[in-house]
């Protein structure tokens, strides 16, 4: 098996948003999932999701929340905003024509 | 509401530090406890968990770092740490602080002073609307731009109603207000019907001249200005209709005119110009032409230098007409006429004294500048050690030069502000003494541009100064300096030959307005020790206009009473009469000379000479010193000399 693939520049907010889309959740809980998610393909350097995180947050896309975790620790959880949702569809809609216009030139 | 919640983000990150930096830490430290703990459970030890979550983490710290970058605020947030840090450098270093204040506060003071005056006079437009189409007409010829104007021009230039929407003439003189307790001298205004449209004013109260009010058969009217109807006659609400006798003849007043509206300056009334066409307009072989001013409004889309030109083809114009006469006359071939802006007109003669005061004071600025920048520079030798080691430490050369610039910024702040207190105080002192040359011109006010100016020029001399310090410091090479650890070490080659350029420029512009300064204090000794002919002090003048007889024998023995009763006055060594003061512009009474017996030279030709009528008593009253012969008196007044 080679090597997880790195993220595609750019593509580490999608899949914030995506992941995010299916409720509240924290940092680590977001790393984990998009691992899982994507049948370990994708590896995301966890250090990399916080500034991320951060930057969507600034841009008013996230909302963060602070709440007890399961192990009753104060975590931190974020969540979509509807501008997040918005935003949400619009970069779906560029990534699916972005990649069916590679998969367009792979395949020929 | 999505804006809003980037600026409580915003906000909260500048003014809640603390609390956001400690969020942030907490965050990571939950996220790598999880980490660690997922990997015990899947069998790691407990350290080699721990090297494991920081693995798969990445290093934290630089983590945090790019975590305040995702902030957006990190430049101001720096901002404020530079702020802090140059605070803390110039509370050790108190010489550099003060000097630099004391001399920027002197050099941005007389900067902010002199552009405000410049503002007030030069840039800021009249306060009449459109002033920027009212043009001043007047006839040059000549090295000595004479700018005066005559009735046949004014009926002439007002037929150019393609450039001009109105064009009008106006005669400044005085007029004695009588029928009252304590009669008193007014300045008043002959003007025609059109003046107060090209002015573009409307009336405070009442109407302007009408359009049928000028001419031979004009109505005795009178427009008052806002401080007269104010201070004289209390702004009295029904004022329009009432008379006010001007001269001993009762005129009516139509009008009061706004408040702001004072031209030509100091105007207290206007009236009716009494001209008339007929025998004014046409120009003759052996009449005198009646002076008097011209001001016109152009058409919206006609520029200055347009109207300057069709005046130039109107003047060709009026020679063709008469030229038999302008042959005779001897008028001068560079005659004339022009079309100048009005705030031109009224600010010329100020125009190049002030631009030469502010190159002064920029000057002086500069250097102010180029000795701020050696001090600093002199200063960053002994602090290249702090900065060999920030750069060392990973911080970016920019972010060095920010560092730099921002203490330059903190070092000019106070040096800005205490300049406005000084440019605040120079200023009202200037509208209090009123220097005569200002007296024509409107007060100085320090206004929001004016602020704005000596904030930008503050800024500007910041980065100047700061900039010379800022590259050495960006230029400073880790290696050498931190090698050099432990010994006391000279400041680099370049930072040297920097100063020394500096103190080049500095001698260079030194010299510059050394001389400048020298030129005009020369001048200003040898104006002040001009012989005037006459002794000034203890002389007292003032004016007194005679009304009522027109008879030369009854005008001649007012004045001589007048004459007598003030010789009266116990404080009075002597007295005498005079038409002009001496250095008053004579230029309406200046007569053409023919001598007796020499060849006939046309009127315009012949050498002109000021006179002014005196009284016997001049010589002696002025202590005017007798060379030879003697001065005039009473024998010579009777009957002239037979050969004249």
């Amino acid at each position: 098996m080679s090597k997880p693939t790195d993220l595609v520049q750019g593509t580490l907010d999608l899949l914030i948003l995506k992941t995010l889309a299916l409720g509240p959740m924290h940092g680590w809980a977001i790393a984990q999932r998009i691992q899982q998610l994507s049948e370990e393909v994708l590896q995301v350097q966890q250090g990399s999701l916080y500034p991320a995180l951060h930057r969507l947050e600034q841009q008013g896309w996230i909302r963060a929340e602070w709440g007890e975790s399961d192990n009753n620790r104060r975590a931190k959880y974020y969540s979509l905003t509807r501008a997040g949702h918005r935003q949400l569809e619009h970069e779906t809609d560029s990534w699916e024509r972005l990649s069916a216009a590679i998969s367009a030139i792979v395949r020929a | 509401m999505r804006w809003l919640d980037i600026v409580r983000m915003r906000l909260r990150s500048l003014f809640q530090r603390d609390s956001v930096e400690h969020e942030l830490d907490e965050e990571l430290r939950f996220h790598l406890d999880l980490q660690v703990q997922q990997n015990i459970a899947a069998g790691m030890k407990p350290a080699e968990a721990r090297y494991a979550a920081l693995r798969q983490f990445g290093h934290p710290t630089q983590r945090q770092e790019e975590c305040r970058d995702a902030r957006g605020t990190r430049m101001i947030e720096d901002f404020f740490e530079d702020l802090r840090y140059a605070l803390r450098g110039l509370r050790r270093d108190r010489f550099l602080a003060f000097a630099a204040t004391a001399t920027l506060a002197i050099c941005i003071g007389a900067n902010t002073t002199v552009f405000s005056m410049a503002d007030s006079i030069l840039i800021r437009p009249l306060p009449y609307p459109g002033a920027n189409h009212i043009d001043w007409i007047s006839e040059r010829s000549g090295p000595v731009q004479e700018d005066i104007a005559t009735a046949p021009d004014y009926y002439r230039v007002r037929e150019q109603n393609h450039i001009f929407e109105d064009v009008a003439a106006f005669m400044p003189s005085t007029a004695n207000r009588t029928g009252v307790e304590r009669p008193e001298q007014l300045d008043v205004a002959s003007v025609s019907a059109s003046f107060f449209r090209v002015m573009g004013t409307e009336p405070l109260v009442g109407r302007y001249l009408a359009r049928e009010e000028e001419g031979t058969k004009a109505p005795l009217v009178a427009v008052l200005s806002y401080a007269f109807w104010r201070n004289r006659l209390g702004s009295d609400p029904h004022i329009v209709g009432k008379a006010i006798a001007l001269d001993r003849r009762p005129h009516i007043i139509v009008g009061v005119m706004p408040q702001g509206f004072d031209f030509p300056r100091g105007t207290q009334i206007w009236m009716p110009l009494h001209m008339d066409e007929a025998s004014e307009r046409p120009i003759r072989a052996n009449t005198m032409f009646r002076i008097l001013d011209i001001v016109a409004r152009r058409r919206p889309h006609v520029t200055p230098q347009q109207a300057d030109t069709e005046m130039r083809r109107l003047t060709f114009a009026i020679r063709a007409d008469y030229p038999k006469v302008f042959a005779s006359r001897g008028f001068r071939s560079d005659l004339s006429i022009g079309a100048t802006p009005l705030q031109q007109h009224l600010t010329g003669q100020l125009r190049p004294a002030l631009m030469m005061l502010s190159g002064a004071v920029g000057l002086v600025l500069l250097i102010a500048c180029v000795n701020l920048a050696n001090l600093l520079l002199a200063r960053a030798g002994s602090r290249q050690r702090e900065l060999a080691v920030r750069l060392a430490l990973g911080s970016g050369r920019g972010r060095v030069i920010r560092q730099v610039l921002t203490e330059s910024l903190v070092l000019a702040l106070p040096g800005g502000l205490a300049g406005i207190a000084i440019a605040w105080i120079a200023v009202r002192a200037l509208n209090a003494a009123k220097p005569s040359i200002l007296v024509a011109y409107p007060a100085i006010a320090m206004d929001p541009r004016v602020l704005a100016f000596t904030a930008a020029l503050t800024l500007a001399t910041a980065i100047l100064f700061g900039m010379a310090p800022a590259l050495s410091a960006a230029g400073t090479s880790i290696q050498e300096v931190l090698k050099s650890a432990g010994r006391t070490h000279s400041i680099g080659r370049s930072a040297a030959r920097v100063r020394k350029l500096l103190v080049v420029a500095e001698l260079g512009v030194s010299l510059v307005l050394l001389i400048g300064a020298g030129l005009l204090a020369r001048s200003f000794l040898a104006l002040a020790h001009t012989e005037t002919g006459f002794r000034t002090d203890h002389l007292l003048t003032f004016r007194a206009t005679q009304v009522g007889s027109t008879s030369l024998e009854g005008r001649a023995r007012f004045y001589l009473k007048l004459l007598d009763e003030v010789k009266q006055i116990p404080l009075a060594r002597s007295a005498a009469l005079l038409s002009d003061m001496p250095f008053q512009d004579t230029y309406d009474r200046a007569g053409r000379v023919q001598v007796v017996g020499h060849e006939p030279i046309p009127f315009l030709q012949r050498p002109r000479a000021d006179n002014t009528v005196v009284s016997p008593e001049f010589f002696q009253t002025l202590e005017v010193p007798l060379r030879s012969g003697r001065v005039f008196d009473d024998r010579d007044s009777e009957n002239p000399p037979p050969w004249w």
